[in-house]
């Protein structure tokens, strides 16, 4: 189980920055991958990474806000105001064209990288 | 981006609590629907959630520029730190202050006087042409070219991209009640074009006022305007009357344009063919071609000249030179180099000013080690804790320079008052330089900077339970800190020592200068000039008389005990070759006369060593009798009577009223005057009576009784209401003229070079103090030991004085040194002194060990006062 805290924040003293870039650029591709249906809103993006992880991923979802609000300051995310489907005030996310190229180059990285430690992992038997 | 979000921080925090809020219902309404209670549903929404007031720090944080935010945290604390220390900051302020101040005075004075005197277009391409001969390289032979000479160095030559000619004449301005000498400069038509000054009233003359025919016009100097017409502006348009000719007056210039000293200018072209006079002779003035040398100028005009001189030898030397000189260097000439020796002295000024300050960040920082230690030990980074130091050197430095501008006005106010005149372009205007003002800022700002960081690299640096525990009173406690701060202090007392040894020197000096007796007395003489125009119509004659009445209506007004007229003071004279009858000699030799009437030697001061002075039968009947000085006698008749000897002063054969036969018979000789300048030799002269020949300029001079400025309009007023056509200029107190003239630049060198003196030794005083006082307050535990294991008073002063007499005996050895290098630099403007004289530096010597004792001896007292039980107890 890992948990997003470590994932979202700013990088605490005993990470090595290589550690940090690489949970932070995970966190953040997961955000993007969450809203390439549509629009959502923080907690339904919350509840979607979670369950579509099969709760491997917890989260203290507080965590979050911060990884949406460095996104949307990038530039790969917007928000606005909207009702949510039980009549609730939220703020919606959703990605701009900018963000879609990212989710879309992040995402071949991220296969070409798992690729590559599962080569390395798996035993040397051939 | 994130700028913009740094300015709406508020904005976005509330928005980010909103969102926060909707979070925690969204979770509620699933916890209920989940089946929990509602405070359960609310519950378990905020530990789902996580801390909201750390979410929102988070982002607050992405949003805050940080650096901004923590400088002004880090200035507003500075700010606090320097006014609770309020000595130190005050005494650091004045210090970079005086340093900024001084230098950027200095540094104005010269790119003002030395460096951009001149309000006129290129100045700096702008040159004067003169012809010199080479048996006598000092004086100018020809400056005003002849008018065929002028108009073929301008019509051959390449190396000019423009030229234009000016001469001054002394005119007649003629109102009906009064005659005032006016000097009015004839100028080709283009030379306002040429000088690129535009009116401040009116206009100025162009080609087309130079067209024969076109109607006589003139433009007023600024300060003409006001001394002959009030300032009046009305003036422009009408008519006034030069040498009894109408002009009219078309404009007036602004108080910079002084262009040749002149009250008018006057359009006049040079016309080939025309005979050499004063308004058609004319100096040569030219913008060199960008690219084009002196000497190419030179080299060019040379070859001109030599074949103008085969055509016309009379108008040439024997072996001349053809010089081309930039108007700067013809103007400032010797004054460079005092002010360079200034200049050079004030940068000594500014470094020293730097070590202080430097010395006492250091000792502050140490002192304030356990503060820093502290807040390393909170948590504090190092980074912060430097930049924090940096913050508050910048900020010192910042107010150091705020000081430095006030200080610089206030100086340069004062130096105005001594500015000497000679040396000094009419044109310049000194005002406060802009970069150099900025330049200084930047050099102490730099120095408060880096010294204030080397504490700070040191202080963060330690750790922090060495620091805790020794905090600011470790006896062992950086020794290499302390090394830098009396290698400091060492470097200053030697850098002031040096400025204290030319101080010495030139007050040494100007004490013998002083000393230099004139061979003359100008106590209560006035001296007015006699002018009359070129056109007038009288003989030379009939005016040398005109003047003898005015002479005798002067004489007659009371309070005068003696009065003369003559063609110039003692200490000047005519140059002309002389040969003795009876003792011919192979080589030329050279001699100085004035032309004067009797009482001339009474008037002056000038003491008669033999013989006889002149009658009123000499000068009346135009005798051919001579006064000479004692070294003409001792130089030509060595060993002999001059008295009834004969002397041939030959150059009066060739002046505008000529004398056949310049025989004349010696009948006394007078002491000597200082006729060779202040520091050169006297010169042989001869005083002839003033009918001799009615050629030159004269002047009336009047010994008063009472001080002679009162009397100036009486005389001016005696003499119109005899003769209101006589040009009678204003007086001038003979004293002020000598005492400028002899006087004014080194007393000049001496008050500047006094006072930054003065000034650095304040500055030692402060540096050695704030160090000892320092080592003092860093060592009271281990005097308060000493003392309870039975040292004494004695002791006590002996270890504390001995600490600073060493740093301040190395540093003035090294500063003896440095100044015996440094006063061979200013040994050409030392007179009667020795640059290694015993006395001066002494003295210099003797004044910074005091000093630097008494600033020893304070801390020593302070240190003796220690009460041992008191500082043992303390922490």
């Amino acid at each position: 189980m890992i948990f997003w805290s470590s994932l979202a924040s700013v990088p605490k003293k005993g990470v090595t920055a290589l550690e940090a870039d690489l949970l932070q650029g995970t966190l953040d591709l997961l955000v993007l991958k969450a809203l390439a249906p549509g629009p959502a809103h923080g907690h339904a993006i919350a509840h979607l990474i979670e369950k579509r992880s099969d709760e491997v991923l917890q989260v203290e979802h507080g965590s979050l806000y911060p990884a949406l609000h460095r996104l949307e300051d990038r530039g790969w995310l917007a928000s606005f105001w909207g009702t949510s489907e039980n009549n609730r005030k939220a703020r919606y996310y959703r990605l701009t064209p900018r963000g879609r190229r990212q989710l879309a180059s992040q995402a071949g990285r991220w296969a070409e990288i798992v690729a590559a430690v599962n080569r390395v992992l798996r035993p040397a038997s051939d | 981006m994130g700028l913009r979000r740094f300015f709406r921080r508020r904005f976005w925090d509330e928005e980010r609590a909103r969102e926060l809020e909707a979070y925690l219902e969204h979770e509620t309404d699933e916890n209920l629907a989940r089946g929990m209670s509602a405070e359960e549903a609310r519950y378990a929404a905020r530990r789902k959630l996580g801390n909201p007031v750390r979410i929102r720090e988070e982002i607050h944080l992405m949003n805050s520029a940080g650096i901004l935010e923590t400088l002004w945290q880090d200035v507003r604390y500075g700010l606090r730190q320097l006014a609770g220390d309020r000595g130190f900051t005050t005494v650091a302020v004045l210090t970079l202050g005086l340093g900024i101040g001084s230098v950027t005075v200095m540094y104005s004075v010269i790119h003002n006087v030395l460096l951009d005197p001149f309000p006129y277009a290129h100045s700096n391409r702008m040159v004067d042409v003169m012809v010199r001969d080479m048996d006598q390289p000092d004086s100018v032979f020809r400056g005003g070219l002849i008018p065929d000479e002028f108009l073929d160095f301008q019509e051959q030559s390449r190396a000019f991209e423009a030229v234009i000619g000016t001469n001054t004449e002394g005119m007649v301005l003629r109102t009906p009640e009064r005659s005032e000498p006016v000097s009015v400069a004839w100028g080709t038509p283009g030379m306002f074009a040429f000088l690129g000054v535009g009116p401040l009233l009116g206009r100025t003359f162009g080609e087309t006022d130079g067209q024969p025919g076109a109607p006589p016009v003139a433009v007023l100097s600024h300060e003409a305007w006001q001394r002959l017409f009030g300032g009046d502006a009305s003036v422009v348009g009408r008519t006034i009357v030069l040498n009894e000719a109408p002009y009219s007056v078309i404009g007036v210039m602004p108080p910079r344009f002084t262009w040749h000293v002149a009250d008018a200018w006057v359009p006049k072209p040079i016309e080939r063919g025309a005979a050499p006079s004063s308004s058609s002779q004319r100096w040569f003035q030219a913008h060199l071609r960008p690219g084009a040398s002196e000497e190419q100028a030179e080299a060019e005009l040379q070859v001109i000249a030599e074949r103008r001189a085969r055509e016309h030898p009379q108008d040439y030397p024997k072996r001349f030179r053809i010089d081309v000189i930039t108007v700067i260097d013809w103007v400032v000439g010797r004054f460079r180099g005092v002010l360079y020796t200034l200049f050079g002295a004030v940068g000594l000024l500014l470094l020293i000013a730097c070590v202080n300050v430097a010395n006492m960040l250091l000792a502050r920082a140490s002192v304030r080690e356990r503060e820093i230690t502290i807040r390393a030990a909170l948590g504090a980074s190092r980074a912060r804790i430097v930049r924090q130091l940096l913050v508050e050197s910048a900020l010192l430095a910042l107010a150091g320079g705020v000081a430095g501008c006030a200080i610089a006005w206030g100086l340069l106010q004062a130096l105005l008052q001594f500015l000497p005149r000679q040396g000094v372009a009419y044109e310049v205007e000194i005002s406060l330089d802009r970069p150099v003002l900025l330049f200084s800022l930047g050099v102490s700002a730099l120095a408060s900077l880096v010294f204030g960081l080397m504490p700070a690299l040191h202080g963060s640096r330690r750790d922090l339970v060495g620091g805790l525990k020794q905090g600011g009173r470790g006896i062992a406690a950086g020794f290499r800190q302390r090394g830098l701060r009396g290698g400091l202090v060492i470097g200053e007392v030697a850098l002031s020592l040096v400025l204290l040894i030319a101080a010495s020197l030139l007050v040494r000096s100007f004490v013998q200068m002083t000393r230099v007796d004139l061979g003359m007395d100008a106590t209560g003489v006035l001296r007015f000039v006699v002018l009359f125009a070129s056109n007038d119509p009288r003989t030379p004659a009939q005016q040398q008389q005109a003047v003898s009445r005015a002479l005798e209506r002067v004489a007659a007004l009371p309070g005068v005990v003696a009065a003369a007229e003559a063609t110039g003071l003692p200490t000047d004279g005519f140059r002309s070759d002389i040969e003795v009858p009876g003792h011919p000699s192979a080589e030329r030799r050279r001699m100085r006369y004035q032309l004067c009437s009797q009482g001339y030697l009474r008037t002056f001061g000038v003491r008669l060593a033999r013989g006889r002075d002149f009658t009123e039968d000499d000068v009346a009947g135009a005798r051919r009798v001579a006064l000479v000085n004692e070294t003409l006698a001792a130089t030509h008749f060595p060993g002999e009577d001059p008295i009834g000897r004969t002397i041939v002063v030959a150059g009066l054969r060739t002046v505008s009223d000529p004398v056949a036969e310049p025989v004349f018979e010696i009948v006394g000789v007078t002491r000597d005057a200082r006729n060779g300048g202040l520091r050169g030799d006297p010169e042989p002269a001869a005083f002839l009576p003033s009918t001799t020949s009615g050629f030159g300029r004269r002047l009336i001079a009047a010994k008063m009784a009472a001080d002679p400025r009162l009397s100036i309009e009486p005389v001016r007023r005696a003499v119109w209401s005899l003769d209101p056509g006589l040009a009678l200029s204003q007086a001038q107190v003979l004293d002020e003229v000598l005492r400028e003239r002899y006087y004014a630049q080194p007393r000049f060198s001496l008050i500047v070079l006094a006072t930054f003196a003065a000034v650095g030794l304040l500055l030692v005083a402060v540096g050695v103090y704030g160090v000892m006082a320092y080592t003092v307050a860093r060592q009271r535990q281990e005097i308060a030991v000493r003392m309870a294991l039975g040292a004494g008073r004695g002791a006590v002063h002996a270890l504390v004085l001995g600490t600073g007499g060493r740093l301040l005996a190395t540093g003035i050895a090294l500063g003896l040194l440095l100044g015996l290098a440094a006063s061979r630099l200013i040994a050409s403007q030392l007179w009667g002194t020795s640059p290694y004289d015993p006395l001066a530096l002494g003295l210099a010597v003797a004044v910074i060990l005091a000093i630097g004792l008494l600033a020893c001896y304070v801390p020593a007292a302070r240190a003796v006062r220690i009460d041992p039980v008191a500082a043992l107890r303390l922490d």
